[in-house]
């Protein structure tokens, strides 16, 4: 019985959300969704679950527990990386995988907001995830080759095409 | 979330306050919720897990799908199938959560570095591992030797307060009785009294 990962996700509850965490739940991963908007994700877990009966779906509006609880932490571009809410995860964060996850193009080195966020995080692995919905196609890229590794595995379990980048 | 992980290494050696944060960035702090799995058989035992809170317990299930408890993990212990962790064999073992946890994450690699950048830790370890081996020794020579009332009087000695936190049939599946021996046991010793 292969235990897998629990996601967190932090963020809006956008189409680009819905895509992956539909996915991923198909996939039996736990997912965890952390927001104040609690409505949103709600609507979220009752359509995946309408689906997915049996899906691991958790909600919680505490970002410090959530990512706690979690093995790998995923962000949305769409989410406000302001330094509180950094450094409250900070310490719950250390040695784990934080996705930054994008719809804004391939890109050919790490973003702004990634290399800010892996200086913020400097115990963590902090890696993008590009998704381009044309191509329903992933590019996950970063520094930390078995960070890469392990959210490549996960995201084409999960039944996704994926191309790597390591910068 | 260290303090625990503090306490117990510094009962064994001394180590700087700079050695303990750089100790610090190498574990992973991991909430798991009651009935959850932190190793699943057929994975690796990537991770060495020191417990902060709550209870662990390590199990295998037979070919005839019953579970056979071979570990209770209360706090401030050492948890992981070491095989699997050394060797990067797959496990045998099952890791469940009998509370909600708080557990502290360790792989193979940072632990080397661990050890290599903090040499105290080197004999924290070794000290550790060798009450392990003294551990399993005396009770592989319990599972010969002792009756199954002896085998339940240790572990109530060793843990007072087990009976309170793991159900019954686990307990006996530790010991290697079954339910209704225990219930027995337990029914005769409060008779004596």
């Amino acid at each position: 019985m292969a235990v897998k990962q629990t996601i967190a996700f932090i963020g809006a509850a956008d189409e680009l959300c819905t895509v992956l965490v539909k996915k991923l739940a198909e996939a039996n991963y736990p997912l965890l969704f952390i927001s104040n908007d609690g409505y949103r994700y709600q609507q979220l877990t009752d359509q995946i679950k309408s689906d997915i009966p049996n899906a691991d779906i958790e909600t919680t509006d505490c970002v410090k527990e959530g990512c706690w609880e979690a093995d790998i932490i995923a962000l949305f571009d769409n989410t406000t990386l302001e330094k509180e809410l950094i450094e409250r995860i900070k310490v719950v964060a250390t040695q784990k995988i934080v996705i930054c996850i994008s719809t804004s193009g391939i890109a050919n080195s790490a973003s702004m907001e990634t290399r800010d966020l892996q200086q913020m995080l400097p115990n963590s692995k902090v890696i993008q995830l590009f998704y381009d919905p044309a191509r329903l196609q992933l590019l996950v890229a970063g520094a930390n080759q078995e960070a890469i590794n392990l959210v490549s595995i996960i995201f084409e379990n999960a039944g996704f095409k994926i191309s790597e980048k390591v910068f | 979330m260290f303090e625990l992980l503090h306490q117990k290494i510094t009962e064994t050696v001394s180590i700087s306050d700079e050695d303990f944060e750089f100790c610090k960035t190498l574990f992973q702090p991991k909430k798991l919720r009651k009935k959850r799995f932190i190793l699943g058989e057929g994975d690796v035992c990537k991770y060495t897990i020191f417990l902060e809170k709550g209870l662990l317990r390590s199990f295998i299930v037979d070919e005839k799908g019953a579970e056979h408890v071979l570990q209770f993990s209360l706090e401030g212990w050492w948890c992981a199938d070491l095989y699997s962790f050394f060797t990067g064999e797959p496990s045998n073992y099952n890791i469940e959560a009998l509370e909600d946890c708080e557990l502290l994450l360790i792989t193979k690699p940072s632990w080397d570095l661990l050890l290599e950048r903090v040499p105290a830790l080197e004999r924290y370890f070794r000290i550790l591992i060798q009450n392990n081996l003294i551990v399993t020794q005396r009770r592989l020579m319990g599972s010969f030797s002792e009756t199954a009332e002896e085998k339940y009087n240790n572990l109530i000695y060793a843990f007072p307060d087990i009976l309170q936190r793991v159900p019954q049939h686990m307990i006996a599946s530790y010991i290697g009785i079954s339910r209704e021996t225990l219930s027995r046991i337990r029914g005769q010793m409060a008779i004596r009294r």
